[in-house]
């Protein structure tokens, strides 16, 4: 008896927060693609950051997320990360604005599974972009 | 916090707590064996 | 004697490894000296894998052979594993603020995961107090430690899975086995601090092992062994008359073991 309701509470706990976990972020095609639901709903969106598209100080930060097919602009008041560059992955929380600018109330970098070594003459991605 | 600063607290509490873990083992280890009830030469 | 051998080798491998991974290797070309945490929170998080599912298996055993000793292994890797998931969910955390901006991401399906891995066996643990039959606890762990094993590969793959936060494994997945995606060093350091990790963790689950099974012990005595030991020392009157620290001449003097010596005499002219 004990044993089946610790087991239904597993069940439960396991397929509902697992089940809402699925989809931590929507790519720029995916969050255009929900048209008019697309607006004024607080979601997370994920890409590159287009190279060339990240300009301003920290605290009136725009930037560029594409997934290749789709660009989004990104406009954040709040201090990203440091490691935030162009060309690598972030995610945005916030809400599409309907002049179709992302309004970002948090940021995060998402990095990939690559390490390198630095090696002679090499510099990493973010310092070698002028300005940033 | 600078890099290095969570770096510290990183390798600090895993290799603290699991420093910590060890010697709250041995103790309670020390302790169940003093319960241990006469007659029993703990072999 | 030889774990006592085995937890000196762990104690100087994990020194060892944690220099290695501080001093020894280059930091990561991008991320800086926070990817260094990345040696003891993947090894952390390994050996919480392998104390799950040594619960799970030790559970299968208690359940086939009925013997208490399997219970005994069961309880002491979960408690270790709890302790390693900590370690990790806390080395992540440190490791995600400097790189991501966060500590913590609730929906990412990684650290949600790891969460209910984590909350899982602090139930277990909890369970395990409701019952003082240990034959009925240990089957109860048994099947929670069955079931609850399953989200250790959910855990694992994850990112895989998922779209999430958090990276994909850099080589504990089919196509990165022969194909790293770090470069030499790194895997090294990752290697030795999982090789140091798991000496320590072998001698924790003895050690824990041992705690196990000197509290089944305790139970017995308490539930009617004492009663059994009781009789058989009013056999031979000699052995109860005795006092208990005499008895066991092998254990080191206890530290109340010199106040009591000098009230004895007063006592005995009362």
């Amino acid at each position: 008896m004990g044993v089946a309701i610790i087991a239904a509470v597993i069940g439960y706990l396991a397929f509902s927060e697992v089940g809402k976990a699925l989809v931590y972020y929507l790519t720029p095609t995916e969050l255009l693609a929900k048209g008019e639901a697309a607006f004024g709903e607080t979601v997370r969106l994920g890409g590159l950051v287009k190279p060339g598209s990240k300009h301003g100080p920290d605290t009136n930060l725009w930037f560029t997320l594409t997934d290749g097919t789709t660009d989004i602009q990104v406009h954040t008041s709040v201090a990203p990360p440091a490691l935030l560059k162009e060309g690598a992955g972030a995610v945005v929380e916030g809400r599409l604005g309907v002049n179709h600018g992302f309004e970002a109330t948090q940021v995060v970098v998402k990095h990939d599974e690559n390490y390198v070594a630095p090696t002679n003459g090499a510099v990493p991605s973010h310092v070698a972009q002028p300005g940033s | 916090m600078s890099d290095v600063g969570f770096v510290i607290a990183g390798y600090g509490v895993i290799l603290g707590g699991l420093a910590a873990y060890a010697a709250l083992l041995l103790l309670r280890l020390a302790r169940e064996r003093q319960h241990r009830p006469p007659g029993d030469n703990g072999a | 004697m030889k774990t006592r051998i085995l937890g000196v080798a762990a104690l100087l491998a994990v020194i060892a490894a944690a220099l290695f991974g501080l001093y020894g290797v280059p930091a990561d070309l991008n991320q800086g000296d926070a990817q260094r945490i990345m040696y003891p929170h993947v090894a952390s998080a390994w050996l919480a894998y392998l104390s799950f599912g040594v619960t799970a298996l030790a559970g299968i055993g208690w359940l086939i052979r009925r013997d208490l000793r399997f219970d005994a292994v069961a309880v002491a890797s979960a408690e270790i594993g709890v302790l390693f998931t900590a370690l990790a969910i806390w080395g992540g955390m440190m490791w995600a603020r400097p790189v991501w901006g966060v500590f913590w991401q609730w929906e990412d399906p990684r650290l949600t995961t790891t969460a209910l891995l984590l909350a899982l066996y602090v139930g277990y643990l909890l369970l395990r107090r409701l019952s003082d039959d240990p034959a009925r606890r240990a089957t109860r762990a048994a099947v929670v430690g069955l079931v609850a094993a399953v989200d250790i590969p959910i855990v694992h793959f994850s990112v895989i899975w998922w779209r999430g936060l958090h990276q994909p494994p850099t080589f504990l997945s089919p196509d990165k086995i022969l194909h790293p995606s770090a470069p030499l060093p790194f895997v090294l350091a990752l290697v030795g601090m999982l090789g140091a990790f798991t000496l320590a963790w072998t001698w924790l689950l003895i050690r824990r092992y041992q705690l196990a099974r000197a509290e089944l012990a305790r139970e017995d005595a308490v539930r009617g062994g004492l009663v059994r030991r009781a009789s058989a020392a009013a056999a031979r009157p000699g052995v109860a008359a005795r006092p208990a620290a005499a008895a066991r001449p092998g254990l080191p003097a206890s530290d109340d073991g010199g106040t009591p010596q000098p009230k004895a005499p007063a006592e005995a002219t009362q």
